[in-house]
C-alpha cells in the first residue's frame, strides 16, 4: 500500500546552519506519528515543510502520491494545531472553526453540522458564542484542534500543542487525543520534546537529533532498543554502562565482565532501570540476573509506587534502580546491582 | 503669554538687523500684515488678557512693532514708564477689548484714521487735549487735518504711520510701470497675477479701480457687488494665487511665478534683498494709502503716562526709529531727515498733501458704514462678500 | 467595596480634572455660544438658530468643498499609511520599528517647513518641473502643480502621514503571526486573509488615522492659504475669520460644530462600513 505522506530526500538549511538534513520517511494512513526531540532538533522545520510554511531545499514531499513540495498550505490536505493556536482573536468559538469551511464555500447548513459536530468532539458544544479571549488554556487548546479537525484533513500536524499546558491538563489532554484519533481516525503527525507525551499517544515515534531521524519504531522499540546512547538517554531512564565488547562478552570500565553480545569495540550497554535488581548480598540475586555490578547505595527516595535508589559504581559512573519495595537499603550501604542481560542493549559508543 | 512673534524671535528665526525685522527661515520680513493672516490665534488669546488692568504700567494694543516709537533713545525707560504691549491683527479686536471691560483699563490703541472715527463716535476714546501733546506742532500740515482724527473740532489721535498698498509688478516681465489696476486683466498677464489676503487693501483698490470713486469705502451694495464681481473674475481667470502674506507675495514677484500684483511697498525692500526688482505704482485710478494712528482708550488709568508717550509716537526721533524698523511713512516733518534711503525709496515724503490728493483725492479712506445708512454697504457686507471671495 | 470605590474615583479624579479643563470646558463653552449673538462688538446671549442656518447657507459650498477635499485626504492617507504600516510590519523583519521611527522624526521639521518644502519642489523653478523638463517630458513648467487643489492634497497628506501611521502600526504590531499562518493552513487566500484577519482586526487603527487625517485636514486653513492658489480655501479659514477678524464667536462656534459633526458622520460611516466588511460569520 503506498504511503499517506512521504518524504524522499527533504531537507533544508537556513543560512550556513542546516536544520533538517537530507531524510526520508513514509508515513501511512490512519498513524499516529510523533515526532520527537530536543528543541532544535529540526523537529518543528520538518513539520512545517509537510504543512507547506517551509518550503524544501531540496527533496520532495508527495501527500497521496501527489507531489506537493511547491504547494502552499492553503492548497494542501493537511492542517495544523500550531504551539501558539493561532486563534483568531476577534471571532467566536463557532466563528474560529467554521473559518475553513467557510473559506472552502461548504453550504451553510453543512457547515453549521459540521460546527457543531467538531465542538461536540471537543466537548466544547456550548460555547459557541463565546469569545475566545475568555477561554481557559484547555479551551484554546481544544478549539484550535476542532478549528483543523474540522476540515477533515487527510493529515493532521500538530506542533507542540499540549506545550503551553500545566501537567495536569497536559495528562488529560492526552487522553482527549487519543480518544479524539480512536474516533476520527485520519493520520496524524505529532510534534513534541517530551518523550513521555510521544510514548502515551502516538503509535509510532521519529526521535530526531540535530536535523537527523536517529530512530524510527514503535514506542517499546525505541524503549527497550534504543539506537544510540542519544536515544536510549532520550527516552526515559537508562543507566549507562562504557565498556568494550568482544565475543560476546563485555567488559564495563570498573573492571567487570558481563555478558552480552552485540558490537566489538567501544560499547555503552543500555540498562533500564526498573531492570536492576539490587542485594546486599549477591547470593541473593535471583538467577536470571546475570549481570553483576557493584555498587555503593547513594540515596533511596520513597516515591510510593516505587522506591527509587541513586547509586555510584565502583568506576565512579552514576547509576539508577526502580523497585517495588525499599528493602533495608541505606545509604552508603554496598550492594550488588543485578540485570538480566535479555533485558540489557549494548549499542556501539 | 508669549505672542507667536517672540516665540519665533527666542527660537532665533528672527533677526532685527539694519532697521528691518527680518524672518531668517521663510520669508524676509514680519510685519502686521503678515501675521494678520498667521497669527489671529496667538492675537485672539492675547486679546482676552487684555482687560487685567496693573498700577503704572501702560497698557498698549495694537499693530506689532508700533511700540518701537516709545523705545528710540531709551525714551519711555528713562520717564520710568512700562509698557505692556498685547499685538492684534485686526483693529476690531481693539474694539473687542476695549468694549469687553477695556474702558478704565487699556491705554493706548493704534487704529487707523477709519476706526479711529468709528471708535471715537462709539465712545471709545478720550479726545486729546493737544496742549500735553507738543510734538503735534511738528506735525507735516496734511496729517493736521484728517477728517476722521479731528472730529467737532477735538482731535481723537495722533497720526503715527502712513504707507502706500500700491500696484507693484516686475520690471524683468513687465519693463513699462503699468497705468491703470485693469492692467491685471491683461490677457498676458493670466495665471500671473498675484493678489493678497488684506481684505482691505484688496477691496479698497479694486472699488478704487472699479467705481472710479477715490473714497472707495462710501460706495452702494450695487457697486460693492459690481467690484467683488470683478475680483472673483480677476481671482479665476487671471490670479496665480491669493498670497498668505506680503512676504509670501514677495516670494511670488522674485521667483518669476507672479509679475504684477496688488502689494506693499515694502515688498519692494524686501525683493532687493532676495536680489529682485520689484516696482511699485500709483495707477491713474489711485491707491489705498491708510494712515494708522496712536489713541488714548477712554477712561485711560495711566493718563499722564499716556500723554507722555503719545507725545513721543510723534517726535522726530520715535517717528524715524519706528518708521526705520517698520518701513513706513512718517508723519513729523522733521522726522523726514532721519529716514533711511531705503524708506525714502519706497515711501516719498517730499509733499505729502499732493501725493494724498493723487492717490485717494485727498483724505484718506473712512471706514466702511458699520450700521446700514441708507443702500450703502456696511462693513458686514464687505465681510461677507470678502469670505464669499475667497470661498469662491 | 464602597471605600475600594471611593479610592478609584480619587484616583481618576486628576485625569477627569484635565479631561473637563482642557477639552470639555472650553467645548461647551464655544457650543452655548453658537446660539448667541454679536451686536456692535458685545456677544450677547440668546437661543437662537440663526448662526446654524447661516453656515448652511453662507458656508455650505465651501464646507461640501472642505468635507469632500478633507475625506480624499483623509482616504488617500490612510491607505498609504496602511500600506507603509503593512509592510513595515510584514515585510521589513526587525527593521520595521526602525521604519516607523523614521517616518515619525520627519514630524520634527514641523508644519510651517512642509509647508514650504512643498512650494519649493512644486514651483514653476522647483525640483519635480525641473526634474520633468530636464527628462523631456513636459516643454515648460506645469503651473498646476502649485496652488492648486493638488497641492493641498500633496501637502496635508504629506503633514498626516505618520500621525497616521502611527494608529495603523499599533494595530497591526498586535496581529497574532500564528493566527495568519492557521488562516492560510485553513484555505484562506492572501486577500481572504487581507479582509478576514488583517483589515478586521486593525479595523480601528486605520478608522482612527483616518480620523485623525479627516479633522486635522478639514480645520486646516494655512495649507490652502498657501499653496492652494486662489480657488482651494476650506472653512477652516472663514472659522478663524470668524474668531479671528470678525470677532463673530457664535457665527465662528456653529462653523465649527457643524464641521466637528460633518466629520463624525464621515467618520461613522467609514467605521461602520468597515465592520460590515470584515463582520466574522460562523
Amino acid at each position: 500500500m503506498a504511503p499517506l505522506v512521504e518524504l524522499v530526500g527533504v531537507g533544508k538549511g537556513y543560512g550556513s546552519a542546516t536544520a533538517v538534513h537530507p531524510l526520508s520517511l513514509r508515513i501511512g494512513e490512519g498513524e499516529f506519528v510523533s515526532i520527537l526531540g530536543p528543541s532544535g532538533c529540526g523537529k518543528t522545520t520538518l513539520l512545517r515543510m509537510i504543512g507547506g510554511f517551509v518550503t524544501p531545499d531540496e527533496g520532495s514531499i508527495l501527500i497521496d502520491g501527489r507531489d506537493v513540495t511547491r504547494k502552499p498550505p492553503e492548497k494542501r490536505a493537511t492542517n495544523m494545531v500550531f504551539q501558539g493556536y493561532g486563534l483568531f482573536p476577534h471571532m467566536t468559538v463557532a466563528q474560529n472553526v467554521a473559518y475553513g469551511l467557510r473559506i472552502a464555500r461548504v453550504a451553510r447548513t453543512e457547515r453549521a453540522r459540521r460546527v457543531a459536530e467538531a465542538l461536540d468532539l471537543i466537548r466544547l458544544a456550548d460555547l459557541g458564542d463565546r469569545a475566545v479571549s475568555a477561554l481557559s488554556g484547555g479551551q484554546r487548546q481544544r478549539v484550535a484542534l476542532a478549528r483543523a479537525l474540522v476540515m477533515r484533513p487527510r493529515v493532521l500536524l500538530l506542533d507542540e500543542p499540549l506545550s503551553a499546558l500545566d501537567l495536569k491538563l497536559r495528562l488529560a489532554m492526552q487522553e482527549e487525543f487519543r480518544r479524539i484519533h480512536a474516533q476520527v481516525g485520519g493520520t496524524f503527525i505529532f510534534v513534541t520534546h517530551d518523550q513521555a507525551e510521544a510514548m502515551s499517544l502516538a503509535s509510532r515515534i521519529c526521535v530526531m537529533e540535530a536535523g537527523r531521524i536517529v530512530q524510527d519504531g514503535t514506542p517499546e522499540d525505541i524503549y527497550r532498543r534504543p539506537a544510540s546512547r542519544f536515544v536510549a538517554g532520550f527516552i526515559g531512564e537508562a543507566n549507562l554502562f562504557e565498556g568494550v565488547g568482544s565475543d560476546e562478552r563485555v567488559r564495563l570500565s570498573c573492571g567487570t565482565v558481563i555478558p552480552g553480545a552485540g558490537a566489538e569495540g567501544p560499547i555503552v550497554c543500555v540498562v533500564r532501570p526498573e531492570a536492576v535488581t539490587l542485594a546486599a548480598d549477591p547470593a541473593a540475586l535471583p538467577d536470571q540476573c546475570d549481570a553483576r555490578l557493584f555498587a555503593t547505595v547513594e540515596d533511596v527516595v520513597f516515591l510510593g509506587p516505587e522506591v527509587r535508589t541513586t547509586l555510584r559504581t565502583d568506576s565512579g559512573a552514576q547509576a539508577l534502580a526502580l523497585s517495588r519495595t525499599a528493602g533495608p537499603l541505606r545509604p552508603g550501604d554496598r550492594v550488588t546491582m543485578g540485570w538480566a542481560t535479555a533485558d540489557q542493549q549494548v549499542i556501539a559508543a | 503669554m508669549p505672542t507667536l512673534y517672540e516665540k519665533i524671535k527666542r527660537a532665533g528665526l528672527l533677526r532685527e538687523e539694519g532697521g528691518m525685522v527680518r524672518l531668517r527661515t521663510f520669508g524676509p520680513s514680519l510685519t502686521r500684515r503678515q501675521f494678520g493672516a498667521l497669527a489671529a490665534g496667538a492675537a485672539g488669546a492675547a486679546a482676552l488678557g487684555a482687560g487685567r488692568a496693573q498700577g503704572g504700567e501702560v497698557k498698549f494694543m495694537g499693530w506689532q512693532g508700533y511700540e518701537e516709537a516709545f523705545a528710540a533713545n531709551g525714551f519711555a525707560a528713562s520717564k520710568d514708564i512700562t509698557i505692556a504691549p498685547t499685538y492684534q491683527a485686526d483693529n476690531g479686536q481693539a474694539m473687542t477689548a476695549i468694549a469687553n471691560g477695556g474702558v478704565g483699563s487699556m491705554d493706548i490703541v493704534t487704529p487707523d484714521t477709519g476706526y479711529t472715527r468709528v471708535m471715537a463716535e462709539l465712545d471709545m476714546l478720550e479726545p486729546l487735549d493737544i496742549s500735553r501733546i507738543p510734538n503735534w506742532d511738528g506735525l507735516d500740515p496734511y496729517f493736521k487735518s484728517i477728517d476722521n482724527i479731528v472730529m467737532d473740532g477735538k482731535p481723537y489721535a495722533v497720526p503715527y504711520a502712513w504707507t502706500i498698498i500700491p500696484l507693484m509688478y516686475t520690471p524683468a516681465t513687465i519693463p513699462e510701470a503699468p497705468t491703470s489696476w485693469m492692467d491685471v486683466m491683461k490677457p498676458e498677464y493670466k495665471g500671473k497675477v498675484g493678489l493678497t489676503n488684506d481684505m482691505i487693501s484688496m477691496v479698497a483698490n479694486f472699488t478704487i479701480a472699479v467705481t472710479g470713486k477715490k473714497q472707495a469705502t462710501i460706495i452702494s451694495k450695487a457697486e460693492l457687488a459690481e467690484v467683488f464681481a470683478f475680483m472673483t473674475e480677476l481671482k479665476k481667470t487671471q490670479a496665480r494665487t491669493v498670497a498668505a502674506s506680503y512676504g509670501e507675495l514677495t516670494d511670488l514677484l522674485a521667483s518669476g511665478e507672479v509679475w504684477i500684483a496688488q502689494g506693499w511697498v515694502p515688498v519692494q525692500l524686501w525683493a532687493k534683498e532676495k536680489g529682485a526688482d520689484v516696482r511699485w505704482t500709483i495707477p491713474k485710478e489711485g491707491a489705498f494709502c491708510p494712515i494708522d494712528c496712536m489713541a488714548m482708550v477712554k477712561g485711560s488709568p495711566n493718563m499722564d503716562d499716556t500723554y507722555t508717550l503719545l507725545d513721543a509716537a510723534i517726535s522726530p526721533e520715535g517717528q524715524a526709529h519706528a518708521a526705520n524698523i517698520n518701513a513706513t511713512g512718517v508723519t513729523n516733518a522733521a522726522a523726514v531727515a532721519m529716514l533711511s534711503e531705503e524708506v525714502l525709496e519706497i515711501q516719498p515724503h517730499d509733499d505729502i498733501a499732493a501725493f494724498y490728493e493723487k492717490a485717494t483725492g485727498g483724505q484718506p479712506l473712512p471706514l466702511w458704514p458699520l450700521e446700514a445708512d441708507g443702500d450703502l454697504a456696511t462693513l458686514d457686507d464687505v465681510l461677507d462678500a470678502w469670505d464669499r471671495f475667497m470661498a469662491a | 467595596m464602597r471605600q475600594a470605590l471611593r479610592t478609584a474615583s480619587f484616583q481618576l479624579l486628576p485625569g477627569l480634572a484635565i479631561l473637563a479643563g482642557l477639552f470639555l470646558l472650553p467645548l461647551s463653552y464655544f457650543f452655548v455660544v453658537s446660539f448667541w449673538q454679536v451686536r456692535t462688538f458685545r456677544l450677547r446671549p440668546d437661543a437662537t438658530l440663526e448662526q446654524y442656518a447661516r453656515v448652511f447657507t453662507e458656508y455650505g459650498s465651501t464646507l461640501a468643498w472642505t468635507l469632500a477635499i478633507a475625506t480624499l485626504i483623509a482616504t488617500v492617507t490612510a491607505a498609504i499609511a496602511f500600506a507603509y504600516a503593512h509592510y513595515c510590519r510584514f515585510r521589513a523583519g526587525r527593521f520595521g520599528d526602525g521604519l516607523i521611527f523614521l517616518s515619525l522624526v520627519t514630524l520634527f521639521g514641523g508644519y510651517l517647513a512642509k509647508i514650504y518644502m512643498w512650494k519649493t519642489i512644486l514651483g514653476g523653478t522647483g525640483a519635480l518641473n525641473s526634474a520633468l523638463m530636464a527628462l523631456g517630458l513636459t516643454s515648460g513648467p506645469i503651473p498646476a502643480l502649485l496652488f492648486s487643489p493638488f497641492a493641498v492634497i500633496v501637502t496635508l497628506t504629506h503633514y498626516c502621514l505618520p500621525l497616521a501611521i502611527l494608529p495603523v502600526y499599533g494595530a497591526l504590531r498586535g496581529l497574532d503571526d500564528t493566527a495568519i499562518e492557521a488562516a492560510r493552513d485553513l484555505g484562506a487566500s492572501g486577500p481572504r486573509i487581507f479582509r478576514d484577519l488583517i483589515l478586521a482586526q486593525a479595523r480601528g487603527g486605520l478608522t482612527a488615522a483616518f480620523a485623525l487625517t479627516l479633522v486635522i485636514t478639514a480645520a486646516d486653513y494655512v495649507t490652502p492659504l498657501m499653496v492652494g492658489g486662489p480657488s482651494s480655501n476650506m472653512i477652516g479659514l472663514f472659522i478663524q475669520s470668524q474668531f479671528g477678524n470678525r470677532l463673530n464667536s457664535p457665527l465662528g462656534s456653529a462653523m465649527a460644530f457643524v464641521t466637528i459633526a460633518c466629520c463624525g458622520l464621515i467618520v461613522l460611516t467609514l467605521s461602520l462600513t468597515l465592520r460590515a466588511l470584515t463582520r466574522p460569520r460562523t
